[in-house]
């Protein structure tokens, strides 16, 4: 705790030559204000530059902080507001530099995606690029009020790239809940827009309410330091924490305010569901840690049954809910459900392990879900079709979407040498250490049960014979959609190798936030 | 030596990547298969090298730090030296390259596509079947393990096209990874207590009155991974896979990994007296239960599998009984022999393109030189001196025997099914040597013929193994750890032996002669109950009705209830707004009528409050 607050209060000693962390924030801005402005033959021009410089950026990033050091780095700070204490406050650390990184990673090979679109591309790469903007700004905000903005700033693009770009897929519903399927348009994009949108604002809600009454307990500082210092009262500990919880896990897929997340993510199209599903969803799970546990410890200690017990439930449902789909995006989008609840189950634990873990299963995932998304967009843009049933023997036409797919599914299941191996064992570890032990066999027995829909997928989807007359011309990936996959899948592998390389950044942080969190 | 030991490591693996990467290297066939054949020849020398060097010698580790918590390190990767894992690494080694070499010939038809992907895995499997052997730490280990079931997933999938093929790697994947559940919670729970995933004797005393709980949990993969009662039904579908592999990873190593799991973790389960007996009861029963099995089968590699079963519940019974080196020598005289026998089968199959026994016969003439191999493995397996699996066999008898007279009674009940087994097992295999090699040739051996240099060479290589890893080997092997397992004829090991030849004496009555045996018939209930697939039957209804049930309901409950509630809310909201809209009806007089109302509200308020 003080650590950290004497970091912050030296910004001024430890001012960095160049604004890293700014740059790579504002880097994707600057590039959806010139796609916006430049003609159209430019725009994947721009978006890919605006990608690679936040990568890059994120990589000198990574290279400059120094682990041995800890805490918070690269700190800069930008008066915004003076008379409400609002500061464009921007600072690293080893959770940061690893979340960075995954960003820049999804938007590079979001991009490379996407490469193909053609419908509204200018508008579409500006969305997308925003929304970047934002996620990159939430990991590394110093100040819980900029956090907020850029918070939104993330959340709020989705509505229109679902709504214009997604896809629809009509639920043709009999039966006693035919009138509400069709007065709502289940199945629908401008649905799903619509209830996604709606559901993370009603998160947001939330989270604004447990802010305000924390800015004015913390004598009206926004800051995170001072916030981190204060010792809230017992009553808002109680009240907050929950209030921050259920707001931002609803983006993290918390159960059971999940259901946006299967309808958005099947709707959406390719390289928003990456984005949203590999990055997006970190946010919350992100916010609860950051924010709720560790300004909160307190009420997240009083909570923290719940939150493990809930997030047990997320992982079980998930895969169950996953297990039963047809509709190949569905099934992907559940089992970000049901994997989003590891790294919640991982930030209950309250141990070094735990926490390591839900700090790496954001990454596993992130990559995971992201090659995943990737393939299904690259799937169906090909066959036209989501309905697994009716698929069989793709792997003739597409070994390489095969070969990119089953490496996704063997992460996705937790096999050793990839990272999600890695992400779950060390959430296992810290449950059965945690003071509910008993979190683990749920736990386990959800990533049994994903080994069981996965495979089943692979199987339906690629193994038997020959595609399908109606799919007779299917292509591989081709070469823009080849680098997304094989930086993905470099990752997934890289990552379940060699766990070190991020482990360097985020142990020596969790230890020291942990401190913060259980006092 | 651990240099040379990295170098089976990393050599394999550098391969597997290479080709994983260069989709055009892969994709010609032949380069590689000659980087894999390559490497599976550098690999066998290498072996050699470690295995001369850690006979006798103490144990050498090399490790590095994997993963850490606090900054201290929780696991590390590396290699560890002595004389289990080198023999092992040998045992490896020798059946890959033999495996490798046949399966020249045995692909020879299949595309270029298909052969590279083919020596991909074999490559990837390689790796990891080393790495598991090496493992410095029970960690390491498990990742192997999982490693190891993903090449046999792949492999067992290799005819993608087969739905057959698709259903049994799947199935395959899923009974091992239930398994492996145990192996994990067996690590979690040894981790939460010693803080470490060590295989010492110091980390089982450390676990304390846990080591049984622990152990047991470790069994449980070794019961998936190994293929014991009841988890043993993926093994005879994973017959799927071309019959090379099935050889390699499905008779003589992989499966394996089971029993190599407690040899390298036996001072824990030395410790573990309560999980050790059910062991030896889950490995006598086996033994038992998949010979029974195996006397009805009628395709070659079904009785093979169901034999590989047997056998591993005889290595898993020694084990249980507490002897380790009987339960180990086991599983290296086994490998040779299997392997021999599976590979011989390939040579049949690739003769007559069938599995099945009623199309083959009389095949002695055709081809000598399989029928010779093939007689030297059948004659091993059935436990007949000076033949390998003799001794080991009549070890295992033996550790069973003295574990019923000096401390536990109970260990009765897998001797006696083991020693039925011997028998039986004499029986279903000499059933295959007369069905196959005797008798009237089928119209499918008619135009038979023996393969070439590639598929006999490595037949010959394993039957030679198969004959002399008998007493050299087990002199030298329990000279190792002082363990006075000397052999010696005894009375059980002659009634073994006895029960041998009367089921070879049988199978030549049924099969030979054509005649029968008075009160054969009255064991038929016991041939339907082998046939039943019950066991199959039972997984089968506890997905399809249990897991996939509740997989439906979970859905319909997120669509009707949870989404509904939240659908609700957007329908209300909707509905709501329709109906409160009419307020602003757009007639100045029902604006009016409002101000008016407003005002006596107003005026009302303002009295009560005063």
């Amino acid at each position: 705790m003080t650590g950290q607050a004497e970091i912050v209060s030296s910004t001024v000693v430890l001012d960095p030559v160049f604004p890293w962390l700014s740059f790579v924030v504002l880097a994707p801005f600057a590039a959806a204000v010139l796609i916006a402005l430049l003609p159209e033959r430019f725009t994947h021009y721009l978006a890919l530059v605006g990608a690679t410089l936040s990568l890059g950026g994120s990589a000198v990033i990574a290279g400059s902080y120094s682990p041995s050091v800890g805490g918070l780095q690269l700190a800069e700070t930008v008066e915004l507001v003076p008379s409400l204490g609002i500061r464009w406050a921007l600072a690293v650390d080893g959770w940061g530099v690893v979340l960075l990184l995954l960003t820049g990673v999804i938007i590079y090979a979001g991009v490379w995606a996407s490469w193909t679109l053609e419908k509204r591309v200018k508008e579409f790469f500006v969305l997308l690029l925003v929304l970047v903007a934002g996620v990159f700004g939430v990991f590394v905000a110093q100040d819980l009020f900029v956090f907020f903005l850029l918070y939104e700033i993330a959340v709020l693009p989705m509505y229109l790239l679902i709504g214009i770009w997604g896809s629809s897929n009509k639920v043709a519903e009999a039966g006693p809940f035919a009138i509400v399927f069709r007065l709502l348009d289940v199945g629908g994009k401008e649905y799903a827009a619509m209830k996604l949108t709606l559901m993370l604002i009603a998160g947001s809600a939330l989270i604004l309410a447990a802010m305000l009454g924390m800015y004015w307990e913390a004598g009206q500082s926004f800051d995170l330091a001072v916030l981190a210092r204060t010792e809230f009262s017992s009553t808002l500990q109680w009240w907050a924490f929950p209030a921050l919880w259920i707001g931002f896990g609803t983006l993290a897929g918390l159960w059971p305010f999940h259901t946006w997340s299967p309808d958005g993510h099947a709707a959406a199209p390719t390289a928003v569901s990456m984005l949203h599903a590999g990055v997006l969803m970190k946010l919350g799970a992100f916010g609860v840690i950051r924010i709720g546990m560790m300004l909160l410890p307190e009420g997240a200690a009083w909570w923290a049954f719940w939150v493990g017990t809930v997030a047990v439930i997320n992982v079980l449902y998930g895969a169950l809910g996953a297990m039963a789909q047809k509709d190949l995006k569905y099934i992907i989008a559940y089992s970000s459900v049901s994997h989003m609840g590891i790294v919640l189950v991982g930030a209950a634990t309250m141990t070094v392990n735990g926490w390591n873990g839900a700090i790496f299963q954001m990454v596993a995932h992130g990559v995971m879900t992201g090659l995943f998304f990737a393939l299904v967009g690259l799937v169906y843009e090909r066959a036209h079709d989501r309905y697994i049933p009716g698929m069989g023997g793709f792997v003739r036409p597409m070994p390489f979407v095969a070969a990119a797919f089953t490496l996704a599914a063997m992460s996705s299941l937790g096999l050793p040498g990839t990272a999600g191996f890695v992400a779950e064992w060390l959430v296992f570890l810290g449950a059965f250490e945690s003071a509910h032990p008993w979190w683990t066999f749920p736990a386990l027995a959800g990533a049994f049960i994903t080994a069981v829909y996965v495979l089943l997928g692979v199987r339906t989807i690629f193994y038997g014979e020959g595609p399908p007359e109606r799919f007779h011309d299917l292509e591989d990936a081709d070469g823009s959609e080849r680098i997304a996959l094989w930086m993905l899948g470099g990752c997934i592998v890289l990552l379940g190798v060699a766990p070190g390389m991020v482990m360097v950044f985020i142990d020596p942080t969790t230890v020291a936030y942990l401190r913060m969190a259980v006092p | 030596m651990s240099d040379v030991a990295l170098f089976t490591l990393l050599g394999p693996l550098g391969v597997a990547l290479l080709l994983v990467v260069a989709g055009n290297l892969r994709r010609s066939g032949y380069a590689a298969l000659a980087l894999s054949l390559l490497m599976a020849q550098a690999n066998v020398i290498a072996s050699v090298i470690v295995l001369s060097k850690a006979w006798g010698a103490p144990a050498v580790t090399v490790e590095t730090p994997w993963l850490w918590a606090s900054g201290k390190t929780m696991a590390t990767v590396g290699v560890h030296i002595d004389p289990i894992s080198a023999s092992m690494l040998f045992v490896v080694a020798v059946v890959a390259m033999c495996v490798q070499f046949f399966s020249v010939s045995y692909l020879s038809d299949e595309p270029r596509e298909g052969i590279g992907r083919y020596f991909t895995w074999q490559s990837l499997f390689l790796f990891s079947m080393n790495a598991l052997v090496l493992a410095p730490n029970l960690l390491q280990l498990f990742v192997a393990w999982e490693l190891v079931g993903l090449c046999s997933y792949l492999l067992i999938g290799f005819w993608y096209t087969k739905p057959s093929a698709a259903e049994a790697a799947l199935k395959a994947f899923w009974m091992t990874k239930l398994a492996d559940l145990g192996l994990m919670i067996g690590l979690i729970l040894q981790y939460r207590w010693t803080g470490e995933f060590a295989f010492t004797h110091e980390a089982a005393v450390a676990l304390g009155p846990m080591v049984s709980t622990v152990a047991l949990f470790y069994f449980i993969a070794v019961m998936g991974k190994s293929a014991q009662f009841p988890l043993h039904i993926w093994l005879p579908d994973a017959m799927e896979g071309p019959t090379p592999v099935s050889a390699l990873l499905h008779a003589a190593t992989m499966v394996a990994a089971g029993v190599y799991l407690v040899v390298r973790g036996w001072p824990i389960f030395e410790l573990a007296e309560d999980t050790r007996l059910f062991m030896a009861m889950i490995g006598g029963f086996t033994a038992f239960f998949a010979a029974c099995v195996a006397i009805v089968q009628t395709d070659i590699k079904k009785i093979l599998a169901y034999s590989t079963c047997s056998q591993l519940g005889y290595m898993v019974a020694a084990l249980g009984a507490g002897e380790m080196t009987a339960g180990y020598y086991h599983l290296t005289t086994h490998a040779f022999f299997k392997a021999l026998l599976f590979l011989g089968a390939g040579s049949l199959i690739h003769a007559v393109h069938s599995n099945e026994l009623s199309n083959m016969g009389g095949l002695w003439r055709k081809m000598p030189v399989t029928a010779v191999t093939f007689g030297i493995g059948t004659l091993a397996l059935s436990g007949i001196p000076p033949f390998a699996g003799f001794f080991s066999k009549d070890l295992i008898l033996e550790a069973l025997l003295h574990g019923a007279e000096h401390d536990q009674p109970l260990l009765y009940i897998p001797l006696v099914l083991c020693v039925i087994a011997a028998g039986m097992t004499a029986y279903y295999m000499f059933r295959v040597v007369f069905l196959a090699f005797f008798g009237e040739p089928s119209a499918h051996a008619e135009h038979a013929h023996e393969g070439d240099l590639g598929i006999l060479g490595p037949l010959v290589l394993l039957a030679c193994l198969s004959f002399f890893a008998g007493i050299p080997v087990l002199t030298s092997l329990t000279g190792q750890w002082g363990h006075a397992a000397h052999f010696h004829v005894t009375g059980l090991g002659m009634l073994a032996l006895a029960l041998a030849l009367g089921g070879i004496g049988l199978a030549w009555q049924l099969h030979l002669r054509g005649g029968t045996v008075p009160g054969l018939g009255a064991l038929a209930p016991l041939g339907d109950i082998a046939r039943s697939h019950a066991v199959d039957r039972f997984w089968r209804n506890l997905y399809l009705g249990g897991l996939r049930g509740i997989a439906k309901s979970v859905a319909w409950f997120d669509r009707y209830v949870i989404d509904a509630l939240i659908n609700l809310v957007g329908v209300g909201a909707l509905q709501g707004a329709e109906q409160v809209r009419k307020v602003q009806s757009g007639r100045g007089g029902d604006y009016v009528y409002a101000v008016f109302l407003g005002l006596i509200v107003a005026v009302a308020w303002s009295v009560v409050l005063a």
